[in-house]
């Protein structure tokens, strides 16, 4: 597969602050990515970017091989869902679509068949002639998809289009948008702050913090092998914890010793380590091996109860799951421990 | 450069113009007049005009005058206002409406109607005893009446963005009204009170009718200005004068704008509507008092109106129409009126698209910050310029030959670009207003799709902001109908105004047609106000709203 999208080096300041650093990945063509991030990390600038809406302050953006760097929106061959959905309140439905489908591509006879197409791939084509006030927000965020559409983009670039629906409806418009891309083939790439949606939707994710790239993967790579602490938390939502480097394969939290964790780090060198949820168990504080942890709070979690503790070495919060009805109250102290095999062991501590 | 930049550039030239042509050249001709033509034609010069004790005099009676008639009418305003949205008043349209009566008619009338009732032979002048209307109580009286509108609408506006929240707090905290009423309504609206006051102020001192009929032998600077122009023919005199007058109103500007930059938003998006519960104390201590100022507002066009179809007030009141045959009469008859209309209609028109195409560029698009920047301060300029000071420039700056532009000395174009901009700022801040409230990605999403701004502008900003259109173009039409201060050096034999004429006729002593010729000015405003709401009504109901929330 060919790189639709390559990104390289790009940088971008607006009036001496920086609001991406360095940042380089690159898109196959007809993938789905999400650029992911806590607010304020630089996703909506590189979307902006991509659009041709800002210009990089240094580096490239090379769409289909050519460097698009400076190119104006318009000769990019893309269509932008914005997070608003910026639909013009006084056009119907189908005028919203027709706004885009200009030039000598679009004569009159074809702009019509072309309306009707793209609001039957989204699902609204007795919507036609409704005007934004009269559709409901998930309809709005659909005809906001088929303006972009509508013009047969190379690119797709979604900002943050789902974040103003209910979870319910979110949830339905997730799983419809990923089968619109896959039957339309357009290469896109979505910004949301959600990592779940990251997560259900794309083949890349690219993780961004603070305008600087932490990893980018296909989401099982980022699940399986997180490449720093953050990404390990904002992603795969696991718990790090502040350890210790002893010799050998050993670790050591607070006071106690964890053997079979392979680190190649010198003893007594400061540590963060990964541990997913699943792995995170709440057993009795006498045993060797777990944590002494006080617990804080105790939630329903679906079929099972999220209980969140403070470990007593470091004072880190953990997050593990425990079966519903099991004897646990916020206070008692528990012990927590984890599977050697499955931490994930970083150089410095969170 | 690709065509949409090109057009923008091109937009940004001929705006620069328009305030180059409307603002800054005539204001350097008054300035650059105020200097010459004296014994030396130097600084100095200004300086002695300046300080001459007559000049003094008038400058403080108008300062006099401006801030008794801001306290008084922010006062009665705030009162009326709080009826209108903070009380449980009966029949608030009808109270609403009546508040914006003066606003139809010129300020004249009001001084007019005063002259009818408490002047030498007025209606109530028998109970009056020795004290008399002429002087600076007329001059404030009938400012008070014709300002009272602009107040209103301004503390109105600033008393109906109320968080109910707010008010529910205060009740479970136990607080009573009126400390509520300090701790909240008053903070609240402190803006609107800072606006409403120095709107009454620059207006006052900047008005010329009531100090000329009701004014007697109390010398303001507007006067000032009118009398050596058109009585002593000392126009660098008038320059000067003029000068003296935009410092008060530059600096009441500047204050204003700084109070508006200050003030934050009353209403978030969480805000709750205040109920109003019933209070019988407040209500009836409202309902009273708004129908006494009410009174006061529809009885000055009550005499107005009874005054021009009377014989000979107060001795013969039979009824007759013969004071609206204004062709008998000095002013420029019934030509006059039909050349108000034409003006109002032209400034109407253009005003209104001259203003949305302006804020339009300065809001929506991003190129040449220091060019928009300069047009964003001329826009709020003009604001600060008194009419007559404004029309005394023109005339420096048209009538002289060497102006290319010369030509459109006393013509209707200079009276429609005059009025224009006389008008221009409050028309500019609500366009920008109606602007801002508009999904800021609207033109993003355009350039995205490939298409031009000023197709965004044409199919969707300007469609959907038609009823602030509407709005100012109705604003324009107004106040073009009952303007005095800033045509009255600028008219030509055929381009005479019935505003102007109501002030000629009074001053020839034609009393009687004046009031008619106001009243007439007071109909077609009211016939054009409810044509333009009954538009308003079926375009609000047609246009969806896309208003960022």
């Amino acid at each position: 597969m060919s790189e639709a999208i390559d990104v390289a080096s790009l940088s971008k300041t607006f009036g001496g602050q920086a609001a991406l650093s360095d940042v380089s990945f690159s898109v196959p063509e007809g993938a789905f990515a999400c650029l992911v991030g806590p607010s304020g990390c630089g996703k909506t600038t590189l979307l902006r970017i991509l659009a041709g809406l800002e210009t990089p302050s240094s580096g490239q953006v090379l769409l289909n091989g050519s460097d698009a760097t400076r190119l104006n929106p318009a000769s990019r061959s893309i269509g932008v869902v914005f997070q608003s959905y910026a639909l013009f309140p006084n056009l119907t439905a189908a005028q919203n679509i027709a706004f885009g489908l200009h030039g000598k591509d679009w004569p009159r006879s074809n702009k019509q068949a072309r309306v009707d197409e793209v609001l039957a791939l989204v699902g609204l084509s007795g919507l036609a002639k409704r005007k934004p006030v009269q559709l409901s927000g998930g309809q709005q965020q659909r005809v906001a998809l088929a303006r972009a559409l509508a013009p047969r983009p190379r690119f797709l670039l979604l900002d943050e289009p789902l974040s103003a629906l209910d979870p319910h409806v979110r949830g339905a418009l997730r799983a419809e948008l990923k089968d619109i891309q896959r039957r339309t083939g357009v290469t896109t790439v979505m910004v949301t702050h959600d990592q779940e949606e990251a997560l259900a939707l794309a083949d890349l994710v690219v993780v961004l913090r603070a305008g600087r790239l932490e990893q980018a993967g296909s989401p099982r790579h980022l699940l399986e092998q997180p490449a720093t602490p953050f990404v390990a938390d904002f992603v795969a939502n696991m718990n790090i914890i502040e350890a210790r480097a002893e010799s050998g394969e050993r670790i050591s939290i607070g006071a106690t010793v964890i053997a079979g964790v392979v680190h190649g780090l010198a003893p007594g060198a400061a540590l963060s380590v990964a541990a997913a949820q699943g792995n995170t168990r709440l057993t009795d504080a006498a045993l060797p091996a777990a944590c002494p942890a006080r617990v804080r709070a105790v939630e329903f979690a679906g079929r099972q109860l999220r209980v969140i503790a403070r470990l007593e070495a470091g004072g880190t919060l953990i997050r593990a799951h425990a079966p519903l009805g099991s004897p646990v109250a916020s206070g008692d102290v528990i012990g927590v421990a984890f599977d050697p095999q499955s931490l994930r062991v970083y150089a410095g501590a969170p | 450069m690709n065509a949409e930049k090109f057009i923008q550039r091109l937009c940004l030239v001929l705006v620069t113009l328009y305030f180059g042509v409307s603002l800054a050249g005539p204001l350097t001709a008054l300035v650059v007049s105020s200097l010459q033509s004296g014994d030396d034609g130097s600084a100095a010069n200004l300086a002695g005009r300046l300080t001459d004790p007559r000049l003094v005099r008038a400058a403080g009676n108008s300062l006099w005058v401006g801030a008794l008639t801001s306290a008084i009418t922010t006062a009665l305003a705030l009162f009326y206002a709080y009826g209108l949205t903070r009380a449980r008043l009966p029949l608030k349209g009808i109270f609403a409406a009546a508040g914006q009566i003066p606003l139809l008619a010129p300020s004249l009338l009001s001084a007019l109607a005063l002259v009818y009732l408490f002047g030498v032979q007025g209606l109530l002048r028998p109970w009056m005893g020795e004290a008399s209307i002429m002087g600076w109580q007329g001059i404030v009286i009938a400012n008070v009446i014709a300002t009272f509108p602009h107040a209103l609408l301004v503390l109105r506006t600033a008393l109906s963005a109320s968080d109910g929240r707010l008010y529910e707090a205060g009740e479970l905290m136990g607080r009573s009204g009126r400390s509520m009423f300090l701790a909240v309504t008053l903070p609240g609206v402190r803006h609107g009170l800072v606006s409403a006051a120095l709107i009454v102020f620059m207006l006052t001192i900047a008005d010329i009718g009531a100090p000329k009929v009701v004014g007697g032998s109390f010398d303001v600077l507007a006067l000032e200005i009118y009398e050596q122009v058109l009585g002593q023919q000392d126009f660098a005199m008038g320059a000067a004068v003029a000068l003296a007058m935009l410092a008060p109103t530059a600096l009441a500007m500047g204050i204003e704008r700084w109070a508006a930059s200050r003030q934050s938003a009353a209403l978030s998006a969480r805000s709750t509507p205040l109920v109003l519960k019933p209070h019988l104390a407040r209500d009836t201590a409202m309902l009273t008092g708004c129908s006494i100022i009410a009174a006061g507002l529809v009885g000055v066009i009550a005499v107005c109106q009874f005054a021009s179809v009377a014989a000979f007030w107060p001795y013969d009141v039979s009824f007759t129409t013969k004071h609206y045959d204004f062709n008998r009469f000095d002013g420029g008859g019934w030509q006059a009126l039909g050349n108000s209309v034409q003006l109002a209609v032209f400034t109407a028109i253009g005003g209104a698209l001259l203003v949305f195409a302006n804020a339009y560029l300065l809001e929506k698009t991003k190129p040449h910050r220091v060019v928009r920047g300069a047009l964003s301060g001329f826009s709020l300029l003009s604001a600060a310029v008194p009419g007559l000071s404004l029309g005394l420039a023109y005339v420096f700056f048209f009538n002289n030959p060497a102006n290319l532009l010369n030509g459109l000395y006393g013509t209707m174009a200079i009276l429609v670009l005059a009025t224009i901009t006389h008008f221009y700022t409050v028309a500019h801040l609500s366009a920008t207003s109606a602007l801002k409230a508009l999904d800021p990605e609207f033109e993003t999403a355009a350039a995205a799709m490939g298409r031009p701004f000023w197709m965004v502008a044409a199919r969707v900003s300007f469609p959907i902001s038609t009823p602030a259109l509407i709005e100012t173009a109705l604003y324009f039409f107004v106040n073009a109908m009952t303007t005095v201060s800033v045509v009255v050096f600028l008219y030509g034999p055929h381009t005479k105004l019935a505003s102007v004429a109501v002030l000629n006729m009074d001053d020839a002593g034609d009393v009687a047609p004046a009031a008619a010729m106001g009243m007439m000015i007071f109909y077609i405003n009211l016939a054009v106000r409810i044509a333009g709401e009954t538009v308003l009504t079926r375009v609000r109901a047609s246009t969806t709203r896309g208003k960022v929330s």
